[in-house]
């Protein structure tokens, strides 16, 4: 059946995740973008509820830390971690849209190691996490070229014996600079592309593993990314993920990717909360001039301004679900991703810049939070992928490979 | 729990409904327009799909279906077309509002509604619009109804066999009368419109004494809440109806741009068509999953569902509208020929955007809803039995 209502037990997790992104994160947000950290205690107890990018698989969690997320309601007998996913980031993102990834966690260096990796690896790499000192891990795909154009980076892995050396940039690293460890992709051959692609585990100390710089960006400055170059860095043979016979086929590399497009609903439901942070500010505005009798004709077409903006914001979460439903299922969500991922960003931008007409001279005020989430969104296509690589994935898709 | 999971017995009936779409509603859609009534061979054929009865309750001996299945079907048919999709009676304003009077439990309406499953040639008038000139009166002063006046924007004006009309009695308060047999009482104009001539439409006089088996259905709050209702879930119906008709644009425009070629390469293969191409299916899936949630919502008896239908309506109208001017402009000149299916299916986008409440009226309502003033559709309703026009919600 076709239902749009989260679950009860979800929906009273909705509710804490409100009050604690208005109680906790909305107050020490510009803050924290001044000083580009969040709070310690903040993330941890994030964590201590379940709520980060990606989960520990339960085999590997161990006892204390197999948290559930409240959201990962599993009552009706499937899965909704995704689901739940997603309607907390838009919760946790109507507060800030940069401390979901904040969190400690695997990330989507964790969710790319469960797809790819070994049984052996993921214990190995997967153990850390069960202690209690916070960990985080990444994941180092993008680089300045290539940008979105997997096959197209110029990393490169030469095989020396057992080992690996592994030379290139990589850019907008999630986490890079505190992450335990890093998945890096790289490749043998450019001119092979996916079935040169090799993906590495790089631990934090690794000789030859730099911390570049930390990328400062226009909004999201408390969402760390940081640049990390790899100078004739050697990692063992056992750190290749999957280990040889994994990359026999090119698809096996494809489907892995393809794990990253589970994550796109997520980050499409952040977009969708700062949107609805910023329209309820202009809305709450324009109300009260309402009611205080000031209302001129003006006001109306700013009120259907914001309205037809609410309208898109809603359609565009409702892609988001039904990505995240597919993800939750274990098919292929590549279409609904791109679309959610397209598309909730720019819907978010429209309800802001709305917010913002509406708000008047006081939207662009620096202490203000209309101008900092207009920041924030025009930085997400950094961090989360542009939008012309959605574009070209779906034009693929819907016209077939030879379109544009 | 959030879900997409069809229901189980959807899948076939989609597939039949698409089957049906493709090669019978697509090839007869020019005639039918020209023409200005629907072939008697597809009213035969809809009839023996049980498509009049889709939208009538399982107490009539209809299918009974949710709203959200009706909108899924009124997507699948309007894809072969639009208006040969509302012309076929069963995803209709006229059926809606039939199906609502069957679940209040008038008698009549159960008669009508069986007599649309079954005979092929029945079809309700919905009379709602008054002619400023003369409006509708309902006298009943005389033992036996009479009406006397005239309705204008009467679709199947002409080919009804009987028809729901909304008028006003001596002390001015709404009354909801059905008519099972239209006779010599009534007479339509039929007014060609510039799309949706296959569903025949105009104004409809009625002067004299109503049939014996004419009679009053509901009066006053009543009458005015039921069409309310009704007409709320059909604007569902034409929002689907618009996706539908949007995916047909989508779909025809990415088959030809990957025929034509310019300057060595396909149209499909310019990155500003495909990129075009790709925020316009975008755009039409995001009005999709709108229109299935405000279904689900009448379905379930949500708080809200009313202003879910609103926004579900806007956004298809934009949708559709953009796809077609995205083909318009994508194919060329070619494409604003008769040769091609598009131009008609950019006349439609934009008549369907008139069925009801327009999206601007829409977007209106939600402004006021934003600003928590009321709402002013009851007021709408009034005003179409003649009623003062109702004021912006700011003064």
């Amino acid at each position: 059946m076709y239902e749009f209502q989260p679950t009860q037990r979800q929906s009273q997790a909705i509710e804490f995740l409100r009050y604690f992104s208005e109680s906790e994160v909305r107050p020490v947000a510009l803050e924290a973008e001044r000083r580009a950290a969040w709070p310690e205690s903040l993330l941890l107890e994030l964590r201590r509820r379940g709520i980060a990018i990606s989960q520990v698989p339960r085999e590997y969690a161990g006892i204390e830390s197999a948290n559930v997320s409240a959201f990962d309601d599993a009552s009706g007998g499937e899965s909704q971690a995704h689901r739940g996913a997603c309607l907390a980031a838009e919760e946790l993102a109507w507060g800030d849209a940069s401390v979901l990834a904040s969190v400690p966690g695997p990330g989507l260096g964790g969710a790319v190691l469960e797809r790819m990796g070994t049984r052996w690896q993921l214990e190995r790499f997967f153990s850390p996490f069960r202690e209690r000192t916070p960990r985080w891990a990444a994941c180092a795909l993008t680089e300045g070229g290539a940008a979105d154009d997997i096959a197209a980076i110029r990393t490169r892995c030469v095989q020396q014996g057992d080992d690996w050396q592994l030379d290139g940039v990589k850019r907008y690293v999630s986490n890079g600079a505190r992450a335990s460890w890093t998945v890096v992709f790289a490749t043998q051959d450019a001119a092979q592309g996916l079935a040169g692609l090799r993906a590495f585990v790089v631990e934090q100390g690794t000789p030859g593993l730099r911390i570049a710089r930390k990328e400062p960006t226009l909004g999201l400055r408390a969402w760390e990314t940081t640049e990390i170059a790899l100078e004739s860095c050697v990692v063992s043979g056992e750190n290749l993920l999957g280990g040889e016979p994994f990359y026999a086929d090119p698809s096996n590399v494809a489907d892995a990717l393809a794990a990253l497009d589970a994550t796109r609903p997520m980050l499409g439901a952040t977009a969708i909360g700062v949107g609805r942070a910023a329209l309820e500010r202009a809305i709450d505005h324009i109300r009260h001039a309402f009611l205080r009798g000031t209302t001129s004709s003006l006001h109306t077409s700013l009120a259907e301004h914001l309205a037809r903006a609410r309208r898109r914001l809603d359609a565009a979460r409702l892609l988001c679900w039904r990505a995240s439903w597919a993800a939750d299922l274990g098919d292929s969500n590549a279409r609904d991703a791109a679309m959610c991922r397209l598309e909730a960003p720019r819907a978010a931008l429209e309800a802001t810049r709305a917010a913002i007409e509406v708000a008047g001279a006081v939207g662009l005020e620096s202490d203000g939070f209309l101008e900092k989430w207009l920041r924030d969104l025009l930085t997400f296509e950094v961090v989360a992928g542009p939008a012309a690589a959605q574009q070209r994935a779906l034009a693929r898709i819907l016209l077939g490979s030879d379109s544009a | 729990m959030i879900s997409f999971r069809p229901p189980p017995a959807e899948a076939q009936l989609l597939k039949t409904l698409g089957e049906f779409s493709r090669d019978e509603l697509r090839p007869l859609a020019r005639g039918a327009e020209r023409d200005g009534l629907v072939p008697r061979v597809l009213r035969k054929t809809a009839t023996m799909l049980g498509i009049p009865a889709l939208g009538l309750p399982r107490l009539a001996g209809g299918a009974g279906h949710p709203l959200g299945t009706l909108a899924r079907c009124a997507e699948t048919l309007a894809w072969g077309d639009p208006w040969l999709c509302l012309a076929v009676p069963g995803l209709d304003p006229a059926t809606r509002v039939l199906a609502s009077l069957v679940d209040a439990g008038v008698a009549m309406a159960r008669t009508l509604a069986e007599r649309q499953i079954t005979d092929p040639t029945a079809g309700t008038a919905l009379a709602l619009f008054d002619a400023p000139e003369e409006p509708l009166v309902v006298d009943e002063s005389r033992g036996a109804l009479r009406l006397s006046g005239c309705k204008r924007h009467v679709l199947r004006a002409a080919t009804a066999t009987s028809a729901i009309v909304l008028g006003r009695d001596d002390s001015g308060a709404p009354v909801l009368v059905l008519v099972p047999t239209l006779d010599e009482t009534f007479s339509a104009e039929i007014r060609p419109r510039g799309a949706g001539n296959a569903l025949d439409g105009g104004r409809l006089e009625m002067a004299g004494f109503l049939p014996e088996d004419a009679h009053v259905a509901m009066r006053s709050d009543a009458a005015l809440g039921l069409l309310g209702d009704a007409l709320r879930q059909q604007q569902v119906l034409t929002a689907a109806t618009q996706v539908g008709l949007a995916q047909a644009a989508l779909d025809y425009t990415g088959s030809r741009a990957g025929a034509l070629s310019a300057f060595g390469r396909t149209l499909k293969a310019e990155p500003a068509a495909a990129v075009a191409l790709v925020d316009a299916h975008t755009a039409l899936e995001a009005a999709r999953l709108a229109v299935w949630r405000a279904a689900a919502a009448f379905d379930a008896e949500l708080d809200g569902c009313e202003a879910l239908a609103d926004a579900a309506f806007a956004t298809a109208c934009e949708a559709a509208t953009r796809a077609t001017d995205l083909g318009l402009a994508l194919l060329g000149p070619a494409a604003a020929t008769t040769d091609h299916p598009l131009e008609k299916w950019s006349r439609d986008t934009r008549a369907l955007a008139l069925l009801g409440a327009t999206a601007s009226i829409c977007d209106h309502g939600a402004a006021a809803g934003l600003l928590g003033a009321s709402s002013f559709r009851h007021d709408l309703l009034d005003h179409i039995l003649g009623g003062d026009a109702p004021q912006p919600f700011w003064t």
